[in-house]
């Protein structure tokens, strides 16, 4: 009976056998005997299997806990690897927009340059074109001058020929012409002239030129008038006080001069009159000729009309389109 | 005739000959004496040297040589007291706010007829005796047909006769007469008529040496030899006195 504990399971089964064996020949005593060593085997066996398990569980779960460890530190890993591509993309995006901006406003201030640079020149023409308008300006003023004064000097060695006196009818042409310029200009680049301002100091200055011991009689409305149709219209004007101042007043004790200009439905109403001699289509015809030609042609070009009004003296009205 | 009376003295720069010869040809027609015509600032300045008592000067504006008109009407303000206008046919803003800086009493602008002449050379005595400037190179005036002025510069008295200024020496007056709407001035040898009221000349003269004796007598206190009675004796000529007047004419006497 000497068992060994290695043997415990062969003792078991043969203890078993023994004990069946012993209870088939009524040797109860023995059988029980056996009985009892196989219940000992026995349950040391079931010990030992539940040993086993326990340690089987125990190895199991330090496996599972391993198995999830790794799986955590697997999936910690797949984040910081998602996180460490979508900041690479970020990052990347970033540089890109970064840059793009950087292009742009590059662009952008390469093109501010140039549009700054063309604005420079730009200007600079402006300026240009100013300063020549002005330069052309002062020309044409000054040279009018000079052939007014031209006209001027060369009468005072003619004096008393005939000559004298057309030289001055001439520079008063002239002068009725200046003063056009010199208004229309004055008020900037604008291309129409109050007639208001010019007539009345054309009027004034022929007074003026003339020695005229009277006053004018002006009324003349705040119309304007294109410099196309102005100049003609100085000429005109300066025509009729001429003729007045020069024939008209002869012998006559209270001259007066009267002279309204009115605006009405695009129309210019110019009624001229004084209280001279007057004159009959002949006398006028030979005293100043060139005179009454010239009125006649200046009225055609502005397509106007004039009449001469039935009165003492002489009264003309003239009528003009203005649009 | 001309000898009391002074002609109103003019200088003129401006550098197209021409035209400087027109403008002195017009004014000379005109009764004013030309001092002399300049076409560049060191000839006009050379010319005032010389003719201190020039009562005008036209300037050009546009000059030849270093300085310009503008600059030129600097130095004059700086040296003397004497009125000028501008002549230009430059009305842009630059050159009228340089222009506005030297006070020029009047502008005149090219091109320009006899009457703006004129107009300006009266604009000027006139802005002048009342220490005005021009500030408006454009501005429109219509004064040019006034007989009456009468001006009172730098110890002269200036009447305007038909289209011109003439100067009398206010020393030389020995009375002035009313005369309706006239009034006559007397010097030594001469007698001259303006369409002048004797109130507006009376206005325009210094009250220490003027004094009204009656409605119709302004007199010269140092013209005054003597008085006799009711009248006075100025020069040649016995000046009544009205009772109105007496008291004061005669206490301003006694104060001598």
């Amino acid at each position: 009976m000497a068992h060994q504990a290695g043997l415990k399971e062969q003792i078991s089964d043969f203890s078993r056998k023994l004990t069946d064996f012993y209870k088939e020949r009524k040797y109860f005593d023995k059988a029980l005997n056996y009985l009892e060593v196989n219940r000992i085997y026995q349950d040391s066996l079931v010990n030992k299997a539940s040993i086993q398990e326990i340690e089987q569980i125990k190895a199991r779960y330090q496996i599972d806990k391993r198995e999830t460890e790794i799986e955590l530190l697997n999936t910690k890993t797949a984040n910081q690897k998602n996180q460490m591509i979508w900041l690479a993309i970020g990052i990347l995006i970033f540089s890109l927009l970064a840059y793009m901006l950087f292009r742009s406003n590059k662009a952008t201030k390469k093109v501010n340059k140039r549009v700054s640079s063309q604005n420079v020149i730009i200007e600079r023409r402006e300026q240009e074109k100013a300063l020549l308008l002005k330069e052309l300006n002062h020309r044409v003023k000054n040279n009018l001058q000079m052939i007014s004064s031209l006209l001027n000097l060369q009468s005072r060695e003619l004096s008393d020929h005939p000559a004298q006196e057309a030289l001055l009818t001439g520079k008063n042409r002239v002068e009725a012409l200046s003063l056009v310029h010199r208004k229309l200009y004055q008020e900037g680049t604008e291309t129409k002239v109050v007639l208001k301002d010019y007539i009345e100091e054309l009027v004034l200055g022929l007074f003026y030129g003339y020695n005229a011991s009277f006053k004018p009689e002006l009324d003349i409305d705040n119309s304007s008038i294109s410099i196309d149709k102005a100049i003609p219209l100085a000429l005109i004007v300066n025509e009729m006080v001429v003729n007045s101042l020069k024939y008209a007043y002869k012998d006559i004790e209270s001259p007066n001069f009267k002279m309204t200009l009115r605006e009405e439905n695009n129309q210019l109403e110019l009624h001229i009159s004084d209280n001279g001699i007057g004159f009959t289509e002949q006398e006028g015809g030979k005293a100043n000729s060139f005179g009454l030609k010239l009125i006649k042609s200046l009225i055609e070009q502005l397509d106007g009309s004039i009449k001469r009004v039935k009165s003492e003296g002489t009264q003309w009205k003239i009528t003009i389109p203005n649009n | 005739m001309v000898n009391d009376i002074t002609k109103v003295k003019l200088l003129i720069v401006e550098d197209e000959i021409l035209l400087a010869n027109d403008i002195a040809n017009k004014l000379s027609d005109n009764n004013y004496h030309i001092v002399g015509m300049a076409d560049t600032a060191k000839k006009a300045l050379d010319i005032l040297a010389n003719n201190q008592d020039t009562d005008i000067i036209i300037l050009d504006i546009m000059l030849k040589g270093e300085f310009d008109g503008i600059e030129l009407a600097g130095f004059i303000n700086d040296k003397y007291n004497i009125p000028f206008l501008f002549l230009s046919s430059h009305a842009d803003s630059h050159i009228i706010e340089r222009a506005k800086k030297v006070k020029p009493h009047a502008y005149l602008l090219k091109p320009f007829n006899d009457r703006q002449v004129s107009i300006a050379i009266e604009l000027a005595l006139k802005n002048f005796s009342n220490k005005a400037f021009e500030n408006e190179m454009l501005s429109k005036r219509d004064f040019g047909t006034t007989e009456n002025q009468v001006l009172h510069i730098k110890n002269s008295l200036f009447l305007k006769k038909n289209h011109h200024f003439e100067r009398v020496n206010l020393q030389e007056i020995h009375f002035l007469k009313a005369d309706s709407n006239y009034c006559s001035v007397h010097t030594e040898s001469d007698r001259f008529v303006y369409s002048v009221g004797l109130n507006k000349v009376e206005e325009q003269l210094p009250k220490e040496r003027f004094i009204r004796v009656h409605r119709s007598y302004v007199v010269n206190i140092n013209s005054v030899n003597g008085f006799e009675g009711n009248m006075l004796f100025v020069g040649n000529n016995k000046i009544p006195v009205s009772k109105t007047h007496k008291e004061d004419v005669f206490r301003r006497f006694k104060t001598i």
